[in-house]
């Protein structure tokens, strides 16, 4: 009921809002009118909020001292009730201080309103409104594709607050804490809904102004005096000896930090610590000069370095850094064995306790630790928590810089603050954040269902299930099976949406001998969760799918069962379990890692990659085709089963296209088709029996946001981004023609059950079949997608998934 | 508190959810402050509960009855100094008693004793029905016209005993017309004040009021922390300019000009409005304000007005008891300035045939009108150079009973009074 008034209201006001636009011929102008008009209608509301404000502030202006002195002067129950009677004089209660936010409560239904009504307007997609090129998106105008209206924002608003007449130093502080709370929060969010705000500021910025000219000198907040402090403090030699610290640490992260996102930060941080450290060493020459001459005397404000110094509780800090660090430890289990995990952790602790606390207690003698503590932490941080800052943005290759930045200098002053002047409370932090994380990350990785399934360590990591399976028999035809997968790899008619032709390869196909199903799709939209739920003919996985991988699924263990070698030629992350396959090409044995090393160059780039540990190593590209090719070839006097997974691969999966992703995307599809022709000739070379199959595992990922369709609303999902994601390609080449009475394949999970009942020769070998309902893709899609091949949800909902 | 604020900005800058609110900073640091207050309040109510079950209660205030004990009432902390001799001296004799003010400033509020309770009510109408909902045998106030048609406050009708304490030395002649009708007693600063107490009851054929010549409270407590006769050098003589509220002020009737005539007559000018100008003119006060800006002239807004007078060597005013005030604690000349009566015709002195402040202006100093104001820096060197100190205090014993004892008078007389009593 409430609901629907709401989206009542907010049609109304949308509609209003379009009509107004439409009046004006702009989106833009619209809004600023917008924002204006509903500043003057609130004049009156705010007035008399204000004015309860006021008496509130009144009540605790009086009150308050009391209660401090209360407190001062006893404790417990005594305290406790002569507080109560306080506030029984005074007819008060302390929840009346919610009359200080009356103003907001007043304005709060409005701007909900507005903020939905933005959020829900799509006719503001594509609209340019001066300088902002999209009022649908965040406006991206900095560099590395920063938003610049949340620094205008923010901008104003602490402009404003420095001119409120008698704001103290106490609510300077909260302003700022505000601010950059809101700069976080509304940081991506439409540039519509920033000029908005932004304009709601600019007035308030103006009536500011107007009651700071107003205001006696008093009430003023004191421009001359922190000019003269920060002139002053231009001067002292510590700032120069600090920044010459930076510029050494600077130096270093430049020659570890040289690849990915890293690289644009700290070579970016070099470039800004070089110029301040040279503007600064320049300054201070030209004062040496002029005091040497005797032209001029330097006013130099000491600072304090006797205080704090480091001590040996500081150590704790490094918690605060070490906890992503051992979240990555723990999450990444099925990378890392125990003792990986141990050392990855030990090594980190070390580097981190170097910067954090080392560091400044070599420097300490020349140096304020509140400055050098404070600045090694927020680098830490930075540092340790790059892979994670990276996965929750749409960065593209390069960092939002300013962004960076600005959380760096958001950490420095937080941590400067606490550490200079609640230095426990930050020890403290440090530690309750450590635990808090390390909890977290062990709960669910250990303790939950889900963890149960997932672990390489549980009982279930290897066994195979063979319940749902019917045949005890043996097979009646022992071909090779070639499970042939080219990663993303979709059929023509998706193909052709994307500008690609793609028709000649399935012609090559269809020359061979293949059989193309054109209308397959699977039910889930990732390489482990489709290709895992391949191997064991099942809808739901009861194990890590990277065990399944490794070769300990269903369909490897059936052909295990009938004399069958088995080959698993793979990407070197399917191959980092227990390996149930006979041959397995890149990993030859158990004490092989690559998890350790993938991590270490994942924070050396900033970014846990998703090919970062599927990149060669210790072997060559060309060594694991020939190892590939060799398996395909080679006559035997037994039947092989090889499953073998490579390329095209999908987009870049950081959340943003990049300008050329299908052209990219189409560069890949030429390598790997020529990959395909040459393993097919390969097998046919080889003239024996054998079941080739060639399947696409999921889709490019090449529409929306080239990765999840994060914020999409489900309504908005089309055939197409659903084809880009959960589409597939399946093409098989059967050595004889009794395959077609038994050919019913709907889904890439299908595949296997056919190919056995072709073996067996027989109508049924599954108890239950695999179902066809797609599972939830990330956020944006829920389980239930499509059924049946059928699309029961978003835009096109209704219609085969490959209907024209 | 200020720990746990921190921590809230941190877990706040930790959660990267998108949310929406208004961007003021000024509203921002509220903002924190409500959070913090409301997990106060949270605490605050545990902690309650927890002493509660556990059997720690308060003490103090339950001693007090809600029904039979004396009931102070006070429009606020300008009349802290009429009513601070006679709490300082109902606590001292241990008699319980109810305090209720209408203003948050009242500096009894901050009093913690076993033998008050103290409330703030406010001029609501929440705070008007609990002040009408008040039950005693005896209600002291100094407000006049509690009551009266067109005032806020009403005479709750279970107060059996409305007691009127003066706040200035004069008889009702300037308080607003019907200011004691609705009053049982009045506790006179001396018998001079009877004769208009008893006119105004035969002309409006009022219950006669029981009158009790007890002294002045207020004029103890500027007696008492009145500051040292000796005045401190200064460049310039100075002058206090003391003005009553209304068109019986000598600001409205006279305006700013003579302050100017005093200023380049050589004197220094404190002015001190009556406290009630800041209530019931303020535009007015600003506006005069606006017009004495000068190196000279200082404003006066203390609640106590000892220091003014202290500092000063002359008071002219119009006909407000400070005059009185002044000519009796620091025996130093006065000059009134006449107020028409016509100005005076809201107010008790239109039906009455003598004003006794008239009269009495002759024997505390010299007096100027609309004709001589002009001349007013003369008059005030004058009266400066003829001033005697022995006429002021024949006249100080003659106007006002138990000068400097009056609080322990007062309470002694209510204690034979039918109210609770130490138990």
């Amino acid at each position: 009921m409430i609901s629907d008034l709401t989206q009542s209201i907010i049609l109304v006001y949308s509609n209003f809002y379009i009509f107004l636009a439409s009046l004006i011929n702009s989106y833009g102008v619209a809004t600023i009118f917008l924002s204006i008009a509903s500043t003057f209608l609130m004049i009156y509301p705010l007035r008399w909020a204000n004015k309860i404000s006021n008496q509130e502030k009144e009540f605790q202006a009086v009150i308050a001292p009391q209660i401090a002195k209360i407190k001062n002067e006893c404790q417990g129950s005594d305290q406790h009730h002569r507080i109560n009677e306080l506030y029984s004089r005074y007819s008060y209660h302390p929840i009346f201080a919610i009359r200080l936010i009356m103003g907001i409560f007043i304005q709060l239904p409005f701007l909900v309103l507005t903020f939905f009504m933005f959020e829900g307007l799509d006719a503001l997609n594509g609209q340019s409104f001066l300088f902002l090129q999209d009022l649908g998106r965040p406006d991206s105008l900095l560099f590395g594709g920063g938003n610049l209206l949340p620094y205008i924002m923010t901008a104003i608003n602490l402009i404003a607050a420095l001119f409120i007449p008698s704001f103290t130093r106490k609510d300077i502080m909260q302003a700022i804490s505000v601010s950059l709370l809101f700069f976080i929060l509304l940081y991506n969010a439409k540039s519509i809904l920033l000029l908005f705000w932004t304009t709601n500021n600019m007035i308030l910025l103006v009536r500011n102004l107007s009651a700071y000219q107003k205001a006696a000198e008093a009430e003023r907040f004191n421009f001359r005096n922190y000019w003269h402090k920060l002139h002053f403090f231009m001067q002292s030699k510590e700032l120069l000896y600090f920044f010459g610290v930076l510029f050494i640490y600077s130096i270093i992260f430049k020659s570890i930090f040289n690849k990915s996102y890293n690289l644009y930060l700290f070579n970016n941080f070099f470039k800004m610590i070089l110029i301040i450290f040279s503007s600064l060493f320049l300054y201070q020459t030209i004062l040496y000069f002029k005091e040497l001459r005797g032209r001029t005397k330097r006013k130099i404000i000491e600072i304090k370095i006797d205080f704090p110094s480091v001590n040996l509780t500081d150590m704790l800090l490094v918690l605060i850094p070490l906890a992503p660090i051992v979240q990555y430890a723990v999450l990444n289990q099925e990378l890392l064995s125990p003792f990986e995990q141990l050392q990855f952790i030990a090594t980190m602790a070390v580097t981190l306790f170097s910067l954090v606390w080392l560091s400044p207690y070599i420097f300490q003698k020349f140096l304020p630790v509140y400055w050098l503590m404070p600045v090694g932490l927020a680098l830490a941080v930075t540092f340790a928590s790059m892979p994670t800052i990276v996965v929750m943005s749409s960065w593209v290759i390069k960092p939002d810089l300013a962004l960076l930045g600005t959380g760096l200098i958001v950490l420095f002053g937080l941590f400067f603050l606490l550490y200079l002047h609640q230095r426990k409370l930050l020890q403290t932090l440090a530690v309750f954040f450590f635990i808090l994380n390390s909890s977290y990350a062990g709960y669910i990785t250990y303790f939950t269902d889900k963890a149960e399934t997932t672990s390489p360590f549980s009982k279930k990591a290897t066994s195979v299930d063979y319940s749902n399976f019917i045949p005890t028999t043996v097979m009646k035809k022992t071909p090779d099976v070639f499970l042939l997968t080219y990663d993303s790899y979709v059929g023509q008619s998706t193909m052709q949406q994307y500008g690609i032709n793609n028709s000649a390869q399935e012609q090559f196909l269809e020359n061979h001998g293949f059989k193309i199903y054109p209308k397959t799709y699977s039910i889930a939209a990732s390489s482990d969760s489709s290709m895992s739920r391949m191997l064991e003919m099942s809808h739901d996985l009861s194990k890590s799918p990277y065990s399944s991988l490794a070769g300990n699924a269903l369909v490897p263990a059936i052909f295990k069962q009938q004399g069958y070698k088995t080959h698993g030629v793979l990407y070197p992350s399917f191959l980092m379990n227990e390996i149930g396959y006979d041959f397995s090409f890149p990993k030859t044995d158990k004490n092989y890692s690559l998890g350790l090393s993938s991590i270490f160059e994942g924070l050396k780039e900033g970014e846990f990659r998703f090919a970062l540990i599927n990149e060669p190593r210790n072997f060559e590209r060309s060594e694991w085709i020939e190892k590939k090719r060799q398996v395909l070839g080679e006559k035997t006097d037994y039947p092989k089963f090889m499953y073998s997974h490579t390329g095209p691969s999908h987009s870049q999966n950081s959340g943003t296209c990049l300008p050329n992703e299908s052209a990219l995307f189409e560069q890949r599809l030429i390598e790997a088709n020529n990959e395909m022709i040459q393993d097919v000739e390969t097998v046919l070379a080889s003239k024996r029996d054998a079941i080739i199959i060639i399947n696409g595992d999921h889709g490019p990922y090449l529409t929306g946001d080239c990765y999840g369709l994060k914020g999409v609303k489900i309504n908005n999902i089309s055939q197409l981004h659903l084809q880009d994601r959960i589409g597939t390609f399946l093409a098989i080449r059967w050595p004889d023609d009794t395959f077609k009475e038994l050919d019913k394949i709907t889904t890439l999970q299908d595949t296997f059950e056919v190919i056995f009942k072709y073996l067996f020769e027989s109508d049924r070998v599954l108890r239950n079949p695999t179902s066809t309902t797609t599972i939830a893709i990330g956020s944006t899609f829920p389980k239930g997608f499509v059924e049946n091949g059928k699309i029961m949800l978003g835009s096109n909902k209704g219609r085969m998934l490959y209907e024209n | 508190m200020k720990s746990f604020k921190l921590v809230l900005i941190i877990l706040a800058l930790l959660h990267s959810e998108s949310a929406f609110a208004y961007l003021d900073p000024g509203s921002g640091s509220a903002i924190i402050s409500v959070i913090t207050a409301t997990i106060g309040t949270l605490w605050h109510s545990l902690k309650s509960f927890f002493y509660r079950i556990t059997g720690k209660k308060s003490s103090n205030n339950s001693l007090i009855s809600k029904d039979n004990s004396l009931v102070i009432l006070s429009e606020g902390k300008a009349y802290w100094g009429t009513f601070r001799p006679l709490i300082e001296e109902l606590i001292k004799e241990k008699i319980p008693f109810r305090y209720r003010t209408l203003d948050l400033h009242d500096p009894a509020l901050t009093i913690e004793s076993q033998y008050m309770n103290s409330k703030r009510l406010s001029l609501s109408p929440f705070g008007l029905a609990e002040l009408s909902k008040i039950q005693t045998p005896v209600m002291i106030a100094t407000t006049p016209n509690i009551g009266a048609k067109g005032y806020p406050i009403v005479k709750p009708k279970n107060v059996e005993n409305l007691i009127h304490v003066f706040h200035h030395v004069g008889d009702i002649s300037i308080y607003k017309r019907n200011s004691l009708d609705n009053y049982d007693s009045v506790i006179l600063a001396g018998d001079f004040q009877e004769k208009s107490i008893r006119s105004i009851e035969k002309l409006r054929n009022l219950k006669s009021k029981k009158l009790l010549p007890l002294g002045l409270l207020y004029l103890d407590d500027l007696y008492q922390n009145r500051l040292s006769n000796a005045l401190s050098p200064a460049d310039r003589p100075t002058i206090l300019v003391g003005s009553s509220w209304g068109k019986k002020g000598c600001l409205q009737t006279y305006g700013t000009e003579f302050i100017h005539t005093l200023i380049s007559a050589g004197f220094k000018v404190i002015i001190r409005p009556h406290p009630q100008s800041s209530i019931s003119e303020p535009e007015f006060i600003g506006k005069c304000k606006r017009e004495t800006k000068s190196p000279y002239i200082i404003w006066d807004n203390e609640i106590s007005p000892s220091s003014a007078m202290h500092e000063s060597q002359l008071l002219i005013s119009d006909t407000s008891s400070l005059r009185f005030d002044y000519a009796f604690l620091y025996e130093r000349p006065i000059i009134t300035l006449e107020i028409p009566r016509g100005n005076l015709s809201e107010f008790e002195a239109i039906d009455l045939d003598e004003l006794w402040h008239e009269s009495a202006a002759y024997k505390i100093g010299a007096i100027a009108n609309n004709n001589t104001i002009g001349d007013i820096a003369n008059i005030a060197r004058n009266v400066l150079k003829t001033h005697t100190t022995s006429e002021l205090e024949s006249f100080k014993q003659q106007t006002v009973a138990n000068f400097g004892e009056c609080a322990p008078k007062v309470v002694k007389y209510i204690t034979t009074l039918k109210i609770q009593q130490v138990t």
